[in-house]
């Protein structure tokens, strides 16, 4: 009984845990596009203390698709919600621009609804085949 | 059949905190799942990548060799021994990390030095040196991309593994367990509350009884 009794806290304790470790992977702080460029290496610190490096090809891809103005106010990475309990994918909408450049990547407009760009598996594939350092993925239950 | 999750004592505050760890799990399975088919989706489009990659290196090497090969040629084995071994220009490897998904993965960039260029005397070199110079850089570049694909294949093949473990875990024992036991403390419960209910029946019943031989 005793050994069962620390197994079931042990099981407590990690299910915690995991709870915990999810989404280690997101940035602490965004960073605007134009501040990128302008870093020689390109990079984020994330939650769990470790840098994240952005391709510097894929920064010059987006600064061409979007307009010089919003290169400012464009945070990257963009966040791709991974919604487990809608069962879908989406990315919250922030500058005006940003549906045209995801629209430009995923070579088809998106559907946006209530402030959020909404993709299928499919359209998440593509968009992270252009752009693998400037998005990352954040697992909402 | 589920293996029943032992309990010190069955209390309704253990069977509270059963179904809060209950939903808990319940999340944690959801969440799980969903990075698995996003990190096997990952991992596909890695290895398809890689394969492209893999050509593509194949194509550059065979591209320098056949550079490589004229230029000696051309010049002769010493003199284009000579060339290569002088000052030019030095492709740099910027290495970090990036995250896919929770998978910390190595990457690597390479990029030319600033200001470097490419010093040649016009008498000794030719367009073929520059070439197969040029042709090599590339194939350096191409071998970075690989190297990076592949170590990115290998840490999202653990991480994929792990989830599944943990995956299972949740879904075959976990889960069935908690289940089971919040059943078994349910039914305890309602037992309990019919045999209270028979008993207070039953000294209705006596009082009842008592209250008539009194009269």
């Amino acid at each position: 009984m005793p050994s069962e009794l620390i197994t079931d806290r042990l099981l407590s304790g990690y299910l915690c845990r995991e709870a915990g470790c999810l989404n280690t992977q997101l940035p602490r702080r965004r960073k605007s596009l134009s501040e990128l460029m302008a870093e020689e290496a390109p990079q984020v610190l994330l939650a769990d203390g470790s840098t994240h490096f952005f391709r510097k090809k894929e920064l010059r891809e987006i600064a061409a698709v979007v307009d010089s103005a919003e290169h400012s106010s464009m945070l990257l990475p963009l966040i791709i919600e991974v919604r487990s309990a809608e069962g879908d994918i989406a990315i919250q909408s922030e500058t005006p621009g940003e549906g045209a450049m995801l629209a430009v990547f995923a070579g088809m407009p998106l559907a946006e609804r209530a402030g959020c760009f909404w993709l299928s598996r499919r359209q998440v594939g593509i968009l992270r085949r252009r752009l693998r350092t400037t998005t990352q993925y954040v697992f909402i239950a | 059949m589920a293996k029943k999750i032992a309990i010190a004592r069955p209390t309704k505050i253990e069977l509270a905190r059963l179904k809060r760890r209950l939903k808990l799990a319940r999340r944690i399975q959801k969440i799980m799942k969903d990075r698995l088919s996003i990190l096997i989706m990952e991992f596909l489009q890695t290895v398809r990548d890689c394969a492209a990659v893999k050509a593509r290196l194949l194509d550059r090497f065979a591209e320098a060799y056949r550079y490589l090969s004229l230029a000696s040629g051309f010049h002769g084995t010493a003199v284009l021994e000579k060339e290569l071994l002088r000052p030019q220009t030095v492709p740099i490897l910027k290495a970090g990390t990036k995250n896919v998904g929770g998978v910390r993965i190595p990457f690597f960039e390479m990029e030319q030095e600033k200001g470097s260029a490419t010093l040649f005397e016009t008498a000794d070199s030719s367009s073929y040196v520059d070439r197969s110079r040029e042709q090599a850089i590339r194939c350096l570049e191409t071998l970075a991309e690989l190297a990076e694909m592949e170590r990115a294949l290998e840490f999202l093949g653990m991480e994929i593994n792990k989830i599944k473990r943990i995956s299972n875990a949740l879904e075959y024992m976990i889960v069935p367990g908690l289940y089971e036991t919040i059943r078994f403390l349910t039914m305890k419960f309602e037992e309990r509350d019919r045999e209270e209910v028979s008993r207070l029946k039953f000294v209705k019943l006596l009082i009842e009884k008592r209250e008539a031989h009194a009269v």
